[in-house]
């Protein structure tokens, strides 16, 4: 998976390192090996790796991850751009 | 989209020419079809071979090969305009398929998405545009 690569520089992934406790969910979620356990604290090591799912927004249990989740998918993002964002269903 | 290419085909000096509408048309077709092939068989079959990574541009590259082939399918009749239009028509479909498999991979992400798709959408749009121009201004 390290070979697929996809734009860089657009993730919208933030971590929070002040509020971070360490429990290296992220890490174990990431299906991009994207944070890293570094001195009791996760950081970001491959921010361009990131396909923006959400799982580690989700499985943070101090709320320290910030990431506008969805699919990247053209047709849902369409659908979006066209009838809003709660019109639109997600397809794929 | 089919039925547009062989309205567009017969419009002529003669107002709208049938036998215009299903010869040229034919050659039109043949550049849509050849587009769409590149840009959903082709570019996911070869996804990590082709260059760049925004997927509007493996299509645009596709597309590219195979408008070209139509236009040597198409015969000699064809004028440089109308093999020009043909390119571009097959350019545009192949590009905009192509960035339409960005939802069946596990690695392109949503900004990602609409970032090549604010760049692509008016590639692609400006490419019909100038095949319609084209293909009708050929005509005359």
């Amino acid at each position: 998976m390290k070979k697929f690569r996809y734009l860089a520089g657009v993730s919208t992934l933030e971590l929070d390192v002040q509020a971070c406790v360490g429990c290296g969910m992220c890490a174990t979620v990431c299906p991009h090996q994207v944070f890293e356990l570094q001195v009791k604290k996760a950081g970001i090591v491959d921010l361009d790796g990131c396909m923006e799912c959400g799982a580690c927004a989700t499985n943070c249990p101090v709320g320290a991850i910030r990431v506008h989740p969805g699919v990247g998918c053209a047709s849902y993002i369409i659908k979006k751009w066209l009838y809003g964002k709660d019109a639109a269903i997600e397809c794929c | 989209m089919l039925a547009a290419i062989f309205v567009l085909s017969g419009i002529g000096p003669s107002i709208f020419s049938l036998s215009a509408a299903c010869q040229r048309g034919l050659s039109l077709a043949a550049a849509y079809g050849l587009g769409l092939i590149a840009g959903t068989v082709v570019v996911p079959a070869l996804l990590p071979w082709l260059p760049w990574r925004s997927f509007y541009l493996k299509g645009l590259i596709a597309g590219l090969l195979f408008g070209l082939a139509a236009t040597v399918l198409g015969g000699e009749s064809l004028i440089p305009m109308e093999k020009a239009a043909m390119v571009l028509l097959s350019v545009a479909i192949s590009s905009y398929a192509a960035m339409n498999f960005t939802g069946a991979t596990p690695f392109t992400s949503p900004s990602g998405v609409e970032k090549e798709m604010r760049r692509g959408i008016p590639l692609q749009f400006g490419a019909i545009l100038a095949t319609v121009i084209l293909w009708v201004g050929a005509a005359f």
